[in-house]
């Protein structure tokens, strides 16, 4: 039994299809990275997958998650999943964090909720994940509120609670896009090493394919809806099947280029 | 129409020596005061740019590169003359340009011009396409008759890939690199002589980028143009400038031909913010 299996999910939106049959699976510890231009469908595939669709999308298909299927289940039953099978790491942080709550109190509510810590406990163990993911100061910053933050502060905060729950897989979709190029290398990092110790699965969503390539083994790359090509990175990137593959790979190049290499 | 100020920068222009450069900037300062944190105190200043000087010669392409917060967008600014520096001066062709009534700099808008990074937002959704690539031509005195403006409009379209007929087209019609192309004609119409780029191909696809960091390659080499162009981005500003301005909290880090910058830099922070940038494993 794979961790997640998802088979011919499509997502409608009224009469626009914008997922159409997608394929993919992922077992424990594996990472996929799911590349995709915008509106090609790869942001609503993952939201798919932790049942997180707005409203009005029509779904049809099967998510399986550690063999269980989420789609058509009502949301008193997944919820106990988000957080403690899977968990979710967004792409603007300040959006996702709660302007109300202090930071320490948000990386503990899975905790609570998943694990059945007290308020006291999960305080405590709110401040070792901040240590863990490399935030200065865990003892006062659990204390402080998100707008006190900066950017790549805020999106370790939004690791620390997607993993503080200890989920089987991560889904992370474009954790890095709204962040300096400085701060997305150490959050990369940072997400990578994490993923490594836990033994979790990573789906990671991005439209940049150097930064897929850092993190994942293998690669989806959608377009329109479906998957067009799927394969280990290595190979899709040195040998593209598909025309678009192909496109995306050479314009990847085009503003990409080896230290040692001199400029054109 | 403004004969006057043309007249006085051709006199301008011809008492400028031979190495006055295109643009030259000489120590800009700008401070913006920070929101109250109490009633009583002082408000705090963050200087966002501190002593910049930088000077562009005709014909070349300059990358401003720098993280969120190192001034990239206020320097763009006071370059362009649209807000007044502390300290400092910026002069074109030796002609000091100064932030003031729109009709005293008239003449610096028709040399430079700008593209900004979202062109859903810079481009007016009620406007046909050719209205708005117009606008600037009525707006700086340069339209000449209807025929005139027309058969700019349709020559500006034209040079960057669109058919002149999609002038009749509204923004939302079209996808968002040919938004950015209609962003470019826009800038391009009352010719300038410098274009400045300010995060141009961010907003855009990666397949769509490369297309128009072609285009912008090919205009400024047709079109003789002088580039300014501010990303975030290295790699955008390798494909397109020979010359790079790694700004860092304000100040200017680096600033060298983008060749040497890139594989040899000088500065600690340059050597950082190339370590960081992804790159393909093969």
């Amino acid at each position: 039994m794979r961790l997640l299996e998802v088979e011919d999910l499509t997502v409608r939106f009224g009469d626009s299809t914008v997922v159409a049959g997608v394929r993919l699976s992922l077992g424990a510890g594996e990472r996929l990275g799911l590349i995709g231009e915008s509106g090609s469908g790869k942001t609503l595939t993952a939201l798919a997958v932790a049942g997180l669709l707005p409203p009005g999308a029509a779904v049809t298909g099967s998510v399986r998650f550690e063999g269980s299927e989420l789609l058509g289940r009502r949301e008193r039953a997944i919820a106990p999943l988000r957080g403690a099978g899977i968990g979710f790491v967004f792409q603007e942080p300040l959006t996702a964090l709660n302007p109300l709550m202090r930071i320490g109190a948000q990386i503990g509510e899975p905790l609570r909720i998943h694990r059945g810590l007290s308020r006291r406990a999960a305080r405590g163990a709110a401040a070792e994940l901040a240590a863990r993911v490399g935030l200065p100061d865990p003892e006062r910053i659990v204390r402080a509120y998100p707008h006190q933050l900066s950017g790549g502060q805020r999106q370790r905060v939004g690791i620390a609670i997607a993993i503080a729950a200890r989920p089987a897989l991560i889904v992370a979709d474009e954790p890095t896009t709204a962040l300096d190029v400085t701060v997305q290398a150490e959050i990369l990092r940072l997400l990578t090493a994490l993923v490594e110790e836990e033994g979790s699965a990573l789906l990671f969503i991005s439209h940049d394919l150097a930064v897929v390539a850092q993190v994942s083994r293998r690669l989806a790359v959608m377009r329109a809806g479906r998957v067009v090509e799927e394969g280990p990175t290595l190979d899709v990137l040195r040998d593209p099947r598909e025309p678009y593959t192909r496109q995306l790979v050479a314009a990847a190049r085009a503003t990409s280029w080896n230290p040692q290499e001199t400029p054109s | 129409m403004t004969a006057d100020t043309t007249g006085d920068m051709t006199a301008d222009m011809a008492a400028a020596g031979p190495d006055v450069p295109l643009l030259e900037a000489v120590g800009l300062r700008r401070g913006y005061p920070l929101p109250r944190t109490s009633l009583t105190g002082r408000r705090a200043r963050r200087e966002a740019v501190r002593d910049v000087s930088l000077r562009v010669e005709e014909g070349a392409a300059l990358g401003i590169v720098g993280e969120s917060g190192a001034g990239k967008s206020t320097l763009v600014r006071l370059l362009l003359a649209l807000d007044r520096p502390d300290a400092g001066t910026v002069r074109y062709r030796g002609r000091e340009v100064r932030p003031g009534r729109p009709s005293s700099l008239r003449w610096f808008r028709r040399e430079a011009q700008i593209v900004l990074q979202d062109p859903m937002s810079s481009l007016d959704p009620r406007m046909t396409v050719a209205r708005a690539v117009a606008e600037p031509l009525r707006a700086l005195g340069v339209a000449g008759d209807r025929a005139a403006t027309a058969a700019r409009v349709a020559e500006v379209l034209t040079a960057v890939g669109l058919e002149p007929e999609m002038g009749r087209r509204y923004p939302h019609e079209f996808s968002g690199g040919q938004r950015q192309r209609i962003a470019i004609a826009r800038a391009l119409a009352p010719r300038p002589r410098i274009l400045v780029g300010d995060e141009p191909v961010s907003a855009l696809d990666v397949s769509v980028r490369a297309q128009v960091l072609d285009l912008l390659a090919r205009l400024a080499a047709t079109e003789g143009l002088t580039l300014i162009v501010v990303s975030h981005d290295l790699g955008v500003v390798r494909h397109l400038c020979d010359q790079v301005l790694i700004l860092h909290e304000g100040a200017v880090a680096e600033h060298g031909p983008t060749a040497r910058v890139l594989t040899d830099p000088a500065h600690p922070y340059t050597r950082r913010l190339l370590d960081a940038v992804p790159r393909l494993p093969v």
